[in-house]
């Protein structure tokens, strides 16, 4: 039964001619990748002390298994957060990826499992984890095959990343992102029966809620008065029905951006319009998300050199 | 494979962090919305509405996360009650409000912002709801307030 159910899941997959193999990057893309990954890691991810919680009172993830308020310990947080930094060195420069992206996907999971334990559940940061979790993966796959056939490989296979460790790194994380889209738009279309689009003239009501809590949240006084979009929407519930279309359609077609590269810079680029939409329309802001389909899905390095060896101002990057 | 096993999982799996459904404006819907923040008990106006304090300055806990904190409260009491969170009678909501209030107030020890914190804090429940083509409604009701001997009062 459930041998032939995956026989038709990859009979439909071969049928829209999804591939399953990575495509071709160079080591210097890869490089800015990690380069530009582990910026946002850093920058956006590593929990700061003023988020510190000393408990999990609604225990998400793996926080019903084990307790996981040490991070509120200064001194235990403060040799947590060295070791990440270092992680992150050796992340970017592709050194021992069998410690260091495990650890960094621990780290992250785990401290964004403790702020989400407190009761409320926060949607910034699952993104960033799971491009972490699925990298980790890759390198422990990677290490094991590695070490299994360590006469027939170069030594340096088991210590360092290498091409094809690249391509599969690259591969998983864009899978994560384009399943973190997928999986929103059927939550939307199952979550309202199938009425989401015909119903969104009724988000005025979440339009004026984030614009409200984000007056509450810092007492700026730009979110106090009238709030953009809800008169028009208001009068014309016909608009929301159009603006909110494509973002549903963008979401459920995510999938595509793993066709190839021109795929991957026409989804990548529509969802970080959607977000930006999204952004002036309700106020919120979906910077880590924009950030991770950026780097790994549209790229900007790859098209930027081609671009400019297409006009002749630099050379044809080395394989 | 991979892919759609991860949707599967955050589909499966609801809330397991780092997966997830991403249940975000996933059902707008004609019935009330609403949110909480946290206001100066002592400092009320005219037309009912406390002096609001900046929750993520204060307690380092933006509006947002304190409503679905308050809201998972709710549902422990609504479970417990074995009845639906919207049904909560006033006496159960109080007492999710008073609980939450408690653990808000702890933030101040971690956010150090104890000696700007008003004396008493009061949550405030806005209730937001719409007729198309009319117009939107904020209704903001105190569900309840510290009293100055740090028992908590309706």
């Amino acid at each position: 039964m459930i041998g032939r159910l995956l026989n038709s899941i990859r009979a439909i997959w071969d049928w829209l001619s999804l591939r399953t193999m990575p495509w071709r990057i160079t080591s210097w893309e890869a490089f800015l990748m990690r380069l530009f990954f582990a910026w946002v890691v850093y920058d956006k991810t590593f929990p700061t002390l003023k988020e510190k919680f000393t408990g999990q009172p609604q225990p998400n993830g793996i926080a019903q298994w084990f307790d996981l308020t040490f991070f509120a310990d200064p001194q235990i947080y403060q040799r947590l957060e060295m070791f990440g930094i270092g992680c992150l060195v050796a992340y970017v420069i592709g050194f021992l990826p069998v410690i260091a992206l495990p650890y960094l996907a621990w780290f992250s999971i785990a401290s964004k499992t403790l702020a989400n334990s407190q009761g409320g559940i926060s949607h910034s940061y699952q993104m960033v984890s799971l491009i972490l979790l699925a990298q980790a993966i890759v390198a422990i796959w990677r290490f094991v095959g590695a070490a299994r056939n360590r006469r027939n490989e170069e030594s340096s296979g088991l210590w360092r990343t290498d091409n094809l460790h690249d391509r599969w790194a690259v591969f998983y994380s864009q899978i994560a992102i384009a399943a973190c889209y997928v999986t929103a738009g059927i939550t939307k279309l199952r979550n309202s029966d199938g009425a989401w689009l015909w119903n969104t003239p009724y988000l005025v009501k979440d339009l004026v809620k984030t614009t409200r809590q984000n007056f509450y949240a810092k007492l700026d006084p730009q979110y106090a008065g009238e709030v953009d979009y809800v008169e028009p929407i208001l009068n014309h519930p016909m608009i929301a029905r159009v603006l909110f279309a494509p973002g549903l359609l963008l979401e459920l077609a995510a999938v595509l951006a793993l066709l190839g590269r021109r795929w991957s810079l026409a989804l990548g680029l529509g969802l970080i319009a959607l977000h930006l939409g999204i952004k002036e329309v309700m106020h919120l802001n979906f910077l880590l998300f924009e950030l991770c389909v950026l780097i790994f899905l549209v790229n900007p390095p790859y098209w930027l050199v081609q671009i400019l060896t297409k006009i002749g101002l630099a050379p044809k990057p080395a394989e | 494979m991979v892919f759609i096993l991860l949707v599967l999982t955050g589909l499966g799996l609801d809330e397991f962090y780092p997966f997830s459904e991403f249940p975000m404006y996933s059902d707008p819907d004609p019935g009330t919305t609403d949110f909480i923040y946290l206001g100066d008990a002592d400092q009320i106006s005219e037309d009912g509405k406390p002096a609001p304090i900046p929750m993520q300055t204060m307690i380092g806990i933006r509006p947002a996360k304190a409503t679905k904190i308050f809201r998972t409260a709710q549902d422990e009491k609504a479970k417990i009650l074995d009845i639906a969170r919207d049904q909560l009678p006033d006496a159960a909501l109080h007492a999710v409000a008073l609980e939450c209030l408690r653990y808000f107030r702890a933030r101040e020890e971690h956010m150090q912002t104890a000696d700007q914190l008003p004396s008493r804090l009061c949550l405030v429940r806005v209730e937001i709801d719409l007729v198309l083509g009319e117009g939107v409604s904020e209704v903001h009701t105190i569900l309840a307030s510290e009293n100055p001997t740090g028992e908590e009062t309706p």
